[in-house]
């Protein structure tokens, strides 16, 4: 059998897909099913006085009416529990839930809704996230957070009531490392809230039994996280309840909340019949979740010979009106600063906030990608305030293995260097091919590199189920998620390539709690990895039991024998050998097999990842799973008389272990970088002064079409010569790193194009006119450069 | 007001008794249980909802489905014949042009209304045909390797 690892087999759901027969719960209807419809606040942050909804009641059609106090959950949360399903006393963000409808038709609910009469009391909300952060805010979101329930306890900040929590990694001494510097760069960096914009809006359908026994349908991305997080809200036993997920039309962090699961199941279990409710895409800007808008202060101090001397790093996250996902973002976007280059003396804080604003929660690398924006375009000033060339600065402090990174981790399978130096080549070849011809008039050209890392988080475990069935067809079953970036085919890949079956002779079963096994969900890039390490050792349990079975078959060594392509083989004597038929034996009435002692060959494992314990400076050995790393160069083109950026091309190297599925490394890749050229250029949620979102919609809510994209051959993708010494066949994961290197190379083109800095994302065509015109009222040639900030050593943050 | 029609989709009829107003997306995904065709925004902004009328592709989303009485309507169920895939389908498995797959039958649909009009479409053109057609996934890229593999194939 020719391997299957390495091979761009096609997606196992590829046809599926392009039949339109792939089942997704958005589309799904059941018989009797109900159609809910959430009632949302109209202001941004007050008491609720009444909810009166008999009128809507009264309508034909209309079967249930719940506030947020008949829900009757408990608070849930990540690990701190400050969210209700349905806002019930105090609204805490305009478009906050606070209450629900259940009617025949989504129509009749759409119209019931409208009669549903709201009293409130208003109180002046937060918007801005440092007036939140600070210690006399002008609203505490929280009263009483500090008596919540939490699983994990919350690093709070005394003195400032809206922190829900905090982290801090920390190695070296700053002062001796700004003192030992030439040069001290330091800038504040902002990010914009933007919004996952997954095509298939959030949704749920719940059914609950006459003993009890619930049932969810729904479209999310962390499969045994929702469950957990909704037997918890309800107190539901775990065995009584199953959540099911079927094709899922686009995760990216953004379908790890429980209020679509919540709000069906209170109607169902109100109304004895099956709930559904899909979110409209204006609510998928602001029910669902966003990411954290950011504001990043970092100091560095640089060494004339290029070397990075010190970091110091103060995140804001505005977390929005609840924690949900955004309690781990908090800590995770801390893993940014130290997964790429070397720092002796370094420090990151990072604070979760509270604000008036729909919630912020994991969005496609959990707080990492705002922080390396902040740090790649850092770089690149550091590099210019030492006249050094940007690639050269950051090759001169990327981390080879056997270093220490700022959080003390021993580094290893990090091939960061090489990505670096394939995009530097690659940029070469770009430039060639731009430059052969004239700059179309009234353009300028910049070009511009970042480098860029995710790490995955551990400890952290999945775990899998093997079976083999007496057709010799081989079934993985896991509860990892499938949100389209194709764990189901690369574990169908690994478990062809350990029993040496073609791809159409093995399955994967996923998104059922009742019949997969624990996982913990396809985030932090975890899923290849995890998944495929559980899949691989299951797979060894599996072939463990048939080779047991045949050693008395075929009065052989258990050790000599080999499970290949539905047979087992004498590896002493390739011509002796048995169907794996030959295993079961004939049942009475002669219809089928079965095994007559031990039970089926059904393969069990965890995989567990675990970490070195942290001090309390959170430095360790070992902090996680694996860093994907990786290197992009950016070329853009700007309309002098519009503002308007092109992307011309895109180079991009990435280190993700071995490829299972290299075409699905490819798409990933170029996805990633597609998204953070709308996080880049193009998309903000927009507020007005009473907490509205004014754009929660595709028509002013612009994200990237085919129209924003380089031509094929100005785009380069090349994944990276690497194996990882604990992964499945050397495999990492990807999703996430694939945003993290886009916006800052977007923005230090846009300088080397027309020499103006932006520091707050995005970087829109108005901005880019406004400083055009700035440097031309200044008679400032549009190629001349800024002066970089060089400060003496000063303290920042709090 | 309740109206009964019959729409002619993927060549077989279909009798509906449906509101005045009911759009034709909600009519095939609702009560002709043809879910295909996918709503992403329901304002004409993504494209998941592409058909093709009377072979021209449309917005399922902005068109009522009374004015699609008459008139021969395809759907992404209506492309792979007898268990065989259409050629443009073959296409975006080939290239790797899937992952979520919710957009991909509205951009199946733009590329044979694109394809039909113009059978070698430059890049340029492939770019200005699917640009009605939003992806979050995949980047474009390998859709529009997927839109030129097509092109050959049905050559
Ligand atoms: S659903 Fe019709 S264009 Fe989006
Ligand atoms: S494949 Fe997910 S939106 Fe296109």
């Amino acid at each position: 059998m020719p391997s299957m690892i390495g091979k761009g087999v096609p997606r196992v759901d590829a046809v599926a897909k392009v039949t339109g027969t792939a089942q997704y719960v958005y589309d799904m209807q059941f018989p009797g099913m109900l159609w809910a419809r959430v009632l949302r606040s109209t202001i941004a942050f007050g008491e609720i006085v009444s909810i009166d909804a008999s009128e809507a009641l009264a309508m034909p059609g209309v079967r249930a009416f719940l506030t947020g106090k008949e829900i009757g959950d408990d608070l849930h949360g990540t690990s701190l529990c400050d969210e209700p399903i349905l806002a019930r006393d105090i609204v805490r963000f305009y478009g906050e839930g606070i209450g629900v409808i259940a009617a025949d038709t989504e129509e009749i609910a759409n119209e019931a809704l409208k009669k549903v009469k709201v009293v409130y009391r208003e109180m002046k909300p937060v918007f801005d996230v440092e007036e939140a952060f600070s210690e006399n805010p002008p609203a505490i979101l929280h009263p009483d957070l500090r008596t919540y329930k939490t699983s994990r306890p919350p690093k709070f900040i005394e003195n400032r009531p809206n922190v829900y929590h905090s982290h801090r990694i920390q190695s070296g001494d700053l002062e001796q490392g700004y003192t030992d510097s030439d040069v001290i760069v330091e800038h504040e960096w902002r990010t914009a809230k933007i919004q996952h914009v997954q095509m298939e809006p959030h949704c749920a359908i719940a059914e609950v039994e006459a003993n009890g026994d619930v049932t969810v349908h729904a479209s999310i991305n962390t499969l045994y996280a929702c469950k957990n997080i909704f037997c918890r809200a309800f107190n539901l036993p775990k065995s009584k309840v199953r959540v099911r997920t079927y094709a899922v039309g686009g995760g990216f962090g953004g379908k790890q909340n429980i209020t679509t699961m919540g709000v069906t199941y209170a109607l169902a279990k109100a109304t004895g019949r099956p709930v559904k409710y899909n979110l409209t895409r204006e609510e998928v800007f602001i029910g669902a979740c966003t990411r954290h808008p950011t504001v990043i202060r970092v100091k560095d101090g640089v060494k004339k010979n290029g070397t990075l001397m010190a970091r110091d790093i103060e995140v804001l996250l505005d977390g929005g009106g609840y924690s949900e996902f955004g309690f781990l973002v908090v800590m995770n976007c801390c893993y940014a600063a130290i997964g790429t280059y070397k720092i002796p003396n370094f420090r990151i804080r990072s604070y979760g906030i509270y604000t008036n604003a729909p919630i912020c929660g994991a969005y496609r690398g959990f707080g990492n990608v705002q922080v390396q924006w902040a740090t790649e375009c850092q770089n690149d000033l550091c590099a210019e305030a030492i006249h050094m060339d940007p690639m050269e600065f950051r090759l001169k402090n990327v981390l080879i293995d056997g270093d220490r990174n700022p959080g003390r981790e021993i580094v290893f399978n990090n091939e960061a260097k090489q990505c670096m130096e394939w995009v530097e080549k690659g940029m070469e070849t770009l430039k060639e091919k731009l430059e052969r011809k004239p700059l179309p008039p009234n353009k300028v050209r910049g070009y511009g590199v970042s480098g860029g890392n995710k790490y995955s988080m551990a400890p952290t475990s999945s775990m899998a189920y093997v079976k083999m069935y007496e057709d010799g067809v081989v079934e993985g079953r896991i509860g990892g998620d499938e949100p389209g970036q194709g764990l189901f085919t690369v574990c169908a890949q690994m478990l062809a390539e350990i029993f040496e079956l073609p791809m159409s002779e093995v399955r994967i079963i996923g998104g059922d709690t009742q019949i997969c096994p624990y996982d913990e969900g396809s985030i932090s890039s975890r899923a290849t990895y995890n998944n495929g390490n559980a899949i691989r050792l299951a797979a060894e349990d599996c072939i463990r039991q048939i080779r047991e079975k045949a050693a008395i078959k075929m009065n052989v060594p258990a050790e000599k024998l080999k499970v290949a392509n539905k047979r087992v083989y004498n590896t002493d004597n390739v011509l002796e050998s048995i169907d794996v038929r030959d295993l079961y034996d004939l049942n009475i009435m002669a219809t089928g097999l079965y095994v007559k002692e031990g039970g089926e060959f059904c393969g069990k494992a965890t995989w567990f990842q675990g970490t070195c314990k942290p001090n309390e400076n959170y430095n360790s050995d070992r902090l996680c799973s694996f860093y994907t790393q990786g290197a992009q160069g950016i070329a853009v083109l700007i309309d002098k008389e519009t503002g308007k950026v092109d992307i011309e091309g895109i180079v991009s190297s990435y280190d993700t272990g071995n490829p299972i599925n290299p075409p699905l490394v490819e798409v990933q890749i170029e996805g990633g970088a597609m998204m953070a050229i709308g996080s880049a250029l193009m998309e903000a949620m927009i507020m007005d002064e009473k907490g509205q979102t004014i754009n929660a919609n595709l028509t002013n809510y612009i994200i990237p079409t085919f129209k924003d994209m380089p031509l094929e051959s100005h785009h380069m993708t090349n994944i990276a010569k690497s194996y990882h010494p604990n992964g499945p066949f050397g495999a990492k994961g990807l999703g996430e790193g694939t945003m993290s290197c886009t916006a800052p190379a977007i923005a230090n083109a846009i300088y080397d194009a027309i020499g103006v800095r932006f520091y707050d994302l995005p970087i829109t065509a108005e901005q880019i006119m406004a400083e055009l015109n700035k440097k031309a009222a200044e008679g400032d040639p549009a190629k001349a450069k800024e002066t970089v900030e060089v400060r003496e050593p000063a303290t920042i943050g709090v | 007001m309740k109206r009964d029609i019959t729409l002619k989709i993927n060549g077989q009829s279909y009798e509906v008794r449906i509101e005045e107003d009911a759009l034709l997306m909600d009519v095939l995904r609702k009560n002709l249980y043809l879910p295909g065709t996918k709503k992403g925004c329901g304002e004409g902004e993504c494209g998941a909802c592409t058909v093709l009328v009377d072979g021209v592709s449309e917005l399922s989303c902005l068109m009522y489905a009374v004015m699609a009485e008459g008139k021969e309507i395809t759907t992404i169920e209506g492309l792979s014949k007898g268990g065989k895939l259409d050629p443009i389908q073959e296409a975006f498995v080939e290239a790797s042009a899937v992952q979520c797959g919710y957009c991909i039958p509205g951009m199946i649909m733009s590329t044979k209304n694109l394809l039909d009009k113009n059978p070698h479409p430059t890049e340029a053109e492939i770019l200005d045909g699917m640009s009605g057609n939003i992806c979050r996934c995949t980047g474009y890229k390998k859709i529009v390797d997927a839109v030129k593999l097509a092109a050959e194939k049905r050559a």
